[in-house]
């Protein structure tokens, strides 16, 4: 009886072993891995793109997908850049209305049209991305206020702003997830739309709040990437679409919706920050590194789409 | 009076469903309905839920008269449906489904109270009797638990005064078919009154107060308890039989299709039959009972577990619909719509697809052809189009149907496996469609015909064999095709 | 007489797209001089072959039901290994990205038909594969110094004044709209992408009609790869980068619908005509380049909110 049990403890949490499994693995072949510096570095680099990931995991959860969000975080970059003379304030509240905006868009366009996301999506990641070329002159484009870079450099307790806006933003959003009604809404129109419809969920509400949401987040992590240096341009988020639904089905939510947690996604997000930190200290390219993310996302969602199938005969 | 139903009428474009219907529901009462397919129940429970608006007729609740428009509407008064095909949310709790829409709140906030949640879910468990874990999944339940759950779901609306069951049983066993009646016995208690439809009378009797017996959408007939008579009931349900110009008498005894063993988890059971040639052999059996997963799985569109077909003595192997086709079987899909049609494409597309791959067999196509081939077909099953280029989303539900048939033939089949080739389809098309089957039998094709609409079996089958729950229940041959016979036995629990 | 006028109508409704081409021809030759010129003619001319070859194949893929995000990296991907294999054996330069093609073709069919996965999240992912793979060889620079290949032809002379390539792209798209309007096979394709369940009721194979259609498509993008490396002097691993929403855009807006089933190649031709002349005319307008992808941008919206068909099959 104890061995089935610890059996499935250990499947719930495969994901974490895994994680633990790689990292034994590189702090073996490196020194430098369990460094101080090199976890917050790993941390660092996955806030960014791991904030984004909170809104995808939303979406999948409900039944939707956003591909425009490499493109809004682009635009959130860009628009507080441009709008630093008037204010780092009026800067970074520009970045992530601009993102919201663009959130908004997505959801109005797909609820009351009723319209595919994922077709919706691949127009305004398009239509984005040449709104962020115009907006940077397709340049890179420097801000004004050289203070502007304290929002992603400063650090409390020798951990940089950006891990900390993450992690408040994971834990908020768990909590939005699994203890609010809005939340377990979520979940049961990701289960059942029409069911929750019946029961009087407003179903519409729901979704436009998801994407505004992802939206919203997209904006967050582009003001925190411009803050790094000050820089933004329209490469940005060029493969962040493929990073944040990879991190999100290697966490275990699946796209049929329905069922997740942040927490699941934050695990997702690790696992991949560790995957890509392991491929720097190995010295890999960074074109094989593309190829790997590449490979990655198509065997996660094939493994993900097999258990779907496998449960239709049931 | 809690509900009086008045000469309620509702047609569709073909078909008349209500007729003039009576039916009244007094408080905290279990009315049963029971009537063959088609007879009228569910169209009145769709009218009474909310899903469907009828066309005359008076609706009065509670003394008052209403208009039900919507299932928003009916829910308001208190209604609630139970569907055979529960809407539920599998991937959530027991309690978050039963509270589905009306989460407890912490103190007026955006939160959740869970310990409220659990607590108000236990109690009403309790007061059911019915032993389930709140936190536990849904989907981790036996559908029986999930329907209880259903039921009690429909409870805890605030003013729940009717529930409707349609064919609650379908799926359970006997032991949770008692569990079923105890929570109903319960909802009697709570003075919630209880529509019941159902096909299998043994239950029926055992459990309702009154029962209604439906057929050619009108109530034929209100039944007290003390006066239930299990035989009154059936000759009321069946009334005439099918008008059939006699059947067909297929002599060849030459077996052309044989299973010998078809096994498919959790669905069938060891099954095997024999068919001859020019035979029609009906299958009937309820939802659940394995049917349509069993002729899926012959022409290879259903995992089995093991399948042994022959087919001209010899063994087959079919993976696949083409393989199936190869051999000259074909199958007629139960939902033309999703299924057989390619509803923007022309009626020439449509009847041409299994010509063009087995018997035209070209790389280039010819229009010319293929035109002849549509006209010829549509001329011989008298189809009505405007012409050969409209799209097949522009027939009515008979000539679509008739549009699938023509497929069929063109390519000449040896077996053709029907299920329920006359689902909503008018009463003058269907007709059509018996004979069409008849004539094509008395030529040599042998007919594998799916039905839930028992009559339509017995006057067109030579034998029908009866599933339940995986496993045949039953046999009949020749002249034992009855009515009466097949519904005796498809109602037995 | 009133049949006659609803069939004007009708006729007008199927061709709008045709009138619009016209009609832009037609004010910005007589608005806009330099729109007339032989040069800007030319110059348009070598875009739309390109991207028309591509979108002739991404339209079979379209009609299958599917779409295919990969286009743009394999582009750039079948671009190097033909100038690379060139530097060896001219021959080889012309085979091998096709041969490539069809393998690649067929790992993305393979992995959508068989795992019964999204078309556009897998191709996303192959997207990013062969980018990388593209990347790798070269290593991230351009390749340059290629001296004019043997068939430099096809990019450079013109046969009775018309270029080599825009006979390439003709002969594509008659061959194509051949297959998909006459030939058992295409047929096949327009019933998968109408109803899938019916078409395997009815003995199709969907599974391998769709990955025919994916290998069509990249076969289509080795075609388009060898016209461009014909003319260019270098090669880019990023060559092709977005051409893949080119491809899409020009499919839509020619009037192919995106949820499979209907479409033909005549019209992909004008949608990627009416593309590359409104991006032209921006060009020429001195319109910055970003506009052009809030331009297509706009353009795939619109194209699926008009189209109804899409949206019959999109459920709650």
């Amino acid at each position: 009886m104890k061995f089935e049990k610890i059996k499935n403890f250990l499947n719930e949490q495969k994901i974490l072993l895994i994680i633990l499994v790689i990292g034994i693995f590189l702090a073996f072949n490196s020194d430098y891995f369990l460094t101080f510096t090199n976890i917050v570095n790993i941390f660092q680099t996955i806030s960014f793109e791991g904030m984004i990931v909170i809104g995808m995991a939303l979406l999948i959860i409900i039944g939707e997908i956003d591909l425009s969000v490499g493109s809004v975080m682009a635009f959130g970059a860009a628009l507080s850049i441009i709008f630093q003379p008037y204010g780092i304030f009026t800067a970074i509240i520009a970045g992530i209305s601009g993102g919201a905006l663009v959130g908004l868009i997505n959801g109005l366009i797909t609820t009351k049209l009723k319209l595919p996301s994922i077709a919706v999506t691949l127009g305004t990641m398009v239509f984005i991305s040449g709104i962020v070329y115009l907006l940077t002159r397709e340049h890179t484009i420097k801000g004004t206020n050289e203070n502007f870079v304290s929002i992603s450099q400063t650090e409390i307790y020798h951990i940089p702003m950006p891990v900390i806006v993450f992690t408040v933003l994971l834990i908020i959003f768990e909590i939005i997830l699994q203890r609010t009604i809005l939340g377990r809404h979520i979940f049961a129109i990701g289960g059942n739309a029409t069911a929750s419809r019946f029961f009087g969920i407003k179903v519409d509400a729901v979704r436009i709040f998801c994407f505004v949401i992802t939206g919203f987040l997209g904006g967050v992590a582009g003001v925190m990437l411009a803050g790094k240096l000050n820089v933004a341009s329209g490469r940005i988020g060029n493969s962040t679409v493929v990073f944040v639904i990879t991190a999100v089905l290697l966490g275990g939510i699946s796209m049929e919706g329905g069922e997740g947690s942040i927490f699941k996604a934050f695990q997702g997000i690790l696992l991949l920050g560790i995957i890509n930190n392991a491929m720097v200290i190995l010295k890999i390219s960074s074109f094989i590194q593309e190829m790997i993310r590449g490979l990655l996302l198509i065997l996660i969602i094939v493994i993900d789409s097999i258990n779907i199938q496998k449960k239709k005969y049931l | 009076m809690l509900l009086e139903i008045k000469n309620v009428v509702k047609t569709f474009p073909g078909t008349v469903a209500l007729d003039g219907v009576d039916f009244n529901l007094k408080k905290g009462e279990i009315h049963a309905i029971v009537g063959e397919n088609g007879a009228g129940k569910s169209t009145l429970m769709k009218i009474i839920s909310g899903a469907y608006v009828k066309d005359s007729g008076t609706i009065i609740i509670d003394g008052r008269e209403r208009e039900i428009g919507s299932v928003e509407a009916s829910r308001a008064l208190g209604i609630s449906m139970i569907y055979q095909e529960l809407e539920n949310i599998q991937k959530l709790s027991v309690a978050e489904n039963i509270f589905l829409g009306k989460l407890p709140r912490a103190r007026r906030s955006v939160f959740v109270n869970f310990r409220k949640l659990i607590s108000e879910t236990k109690k009403i468990l309790k007061e059911f009797d019915i032993n389930i874990d709140p936190r536990r999944r849904l989907s981790t339940l036996t559908t029986a638990e999930q329907q209880f759950i259903e039921i009690i779901k429909s409870v805890t609306t605030k003013n729940a005064r009717i529930i409707i069951m349609d064919e609650p049983t379908s799926s359970l066993t006997e032991k949770e078919v008692e569990k079923l009646f105890l929570i109903i016995k319960e909802l009697k208690k709570k003075r919630v009154s209880v529509i019941y439809i159902s096909h299998r009378l043994d239950e029926v009797v055992g459990i309702a107060d009154r029962v209604s017996v439906f057929r050619d959408g009108k109530n034929q007939g209100v039944i007290e308890k003390n006066e239930f008579d299990t035989n009154k009931i059936v000759s009321l349900m069946i009334g005439r039989e099918l008008k059939s110009t006699g059947k067909n008498v297929y002599e060849n005894k030459e077996v052309i299709f044989e299973i010998k063993k078809l096994s498919i988890r959790n669905k069938i059971f060891d099954f095997s039959m024999k068919l001859h040639k020019g035979e029609i052999l009906g299958i009937a059996g309820l939802m659940g009972s394995g049917k349509d997963e069993l002729v899926k799985s012959i022409v290879g569109l259903w995992p089995a577990q093991s399948k042994e077909i022959y087919f001209m003595g010899k063994r087959v192997f079919i993976k696949h619909p083409a393989d199936a086709i190869k051999y000259g079987i074909i199958y007629l899909p139960e939902e033309r719509k999703l299924q057989s049609l390619f509803l923007d494409m022309s009626v020439c597309h449509n009847i041409s697809p299994l010509w063009l791959f087995n018997i035209e067999d070209k790389f280039f196509l010819n229009s010319k052809r293929e035109t002849e081939l549509a006209s010829t077909y549509i001329k011989k099953l008298s189809i009505k189009t405007p012409s050969i280029s409209t799209l097949a989303v522009d027939l009515s539900g008979g000539n679509q149907q008739k549009l699938i048939f023509s497929r069929m033939l063109t390519v000449k089949p040896k077996l053709m496996i029907l299920n329920d080739p006359t689902r909503g389809i008018d009463v003058g098309s269907k007709e059509e469609i018996y004979n069409i089957i008849k004539a094509l039998a008395s030529s040599g094709v042998s007919i594998l015909i799916l039905s839930s609409e028992i009559p339509e079996i017995a006057a067109i089958a030579n034998n029908v064999i009866v599933l339940s729950k995986g496993e045949t229940r039953a046999k009949f041959l020749g002249d034992d095709v009855t009515t009466k016979n097949i519904v005796r036995a498809v109602t037995r629990a | 007489m009133e049949e006659k006028e609803n069939k004007l109508v009708s006729v007008l409704r199927d061709q709008s797209q045709l009138i619009i081409l016209i009609l832009l021809v037609t004010v910005f030759s007589i608005t806009t001089p330099s729109f007339r010129t032989t040069g800007n003619f030319l110059n348009l001319l070598k875009q739309v072959t390109v991207i028309g070859v591509i979108s002739c194949g991404m339209t079979m893929v379209v009609i299958s039901g599917c779409l295919d995000l990969s286009v743009g990296s394999v582009f750039s991907l079948l671009n190097l290994v033909s100038i690379t294999f060139q530097l060896r054996n001219n021959f080889l330069g012309v085979i091998m990205p096709l041969v490539i093609a069809v393998f690649i073709g067929f790992f993305n069919g393979f992995i959508v038909t068989k795992f019964k996965v999204n078309s556009i999240i897998v191709t996303l992912g192959s997207l990013s594969l062969f980018s990388g793979i593209a990347q790798l060889i070269t290593n991230g620079a351009i390749i340059s110094g290629v001296t004019g290949t043997w068939y430099g032809f096809i990019g450079r002379d013109k046969l009775f004044g018309i270029p080599v390539h825009v006979y390439i792209l003709f002969i594509v798209a008659i061959v194509y709209q051949i297959i998909l309007s006459k030939t058992t096979f295409g047929r096949k394709i327009k019933y998968v992408g109408t109803n899938d369940t019916a078409a395997e009721i009815a003995g199709i194979r969907t599974n391998w009609m769709r990955t025919m259609a994916f290998i069509i498509s990249s076969v289509s993008v080795a075609i388009a790869a060898l016209i461009y490396s014909s003319r260019m002097t270098t090669a880019s691993p990023v060559a092709g980068a977005g051409y893949e929403f080119d491809a899409i855009t020009a499919v839509v807006i020619g009037g192919t619908s995106l949820a499979g089933g209907k479409g033909s190649i005549f019209k992909t031709i004008i949608g990627v005509l009416l593309l590359a002349i409104i991006i032209n005319i921006l060009t020429l307008y001195n319109v910055m380049y970003s506009f052009q992808n809030i331009v297509k941008g706009i353009l795939i919206i619109v194209a699926i909110i008009v189209d109804i068909r899409v949206r019959r099959r999109v459920e709650v």
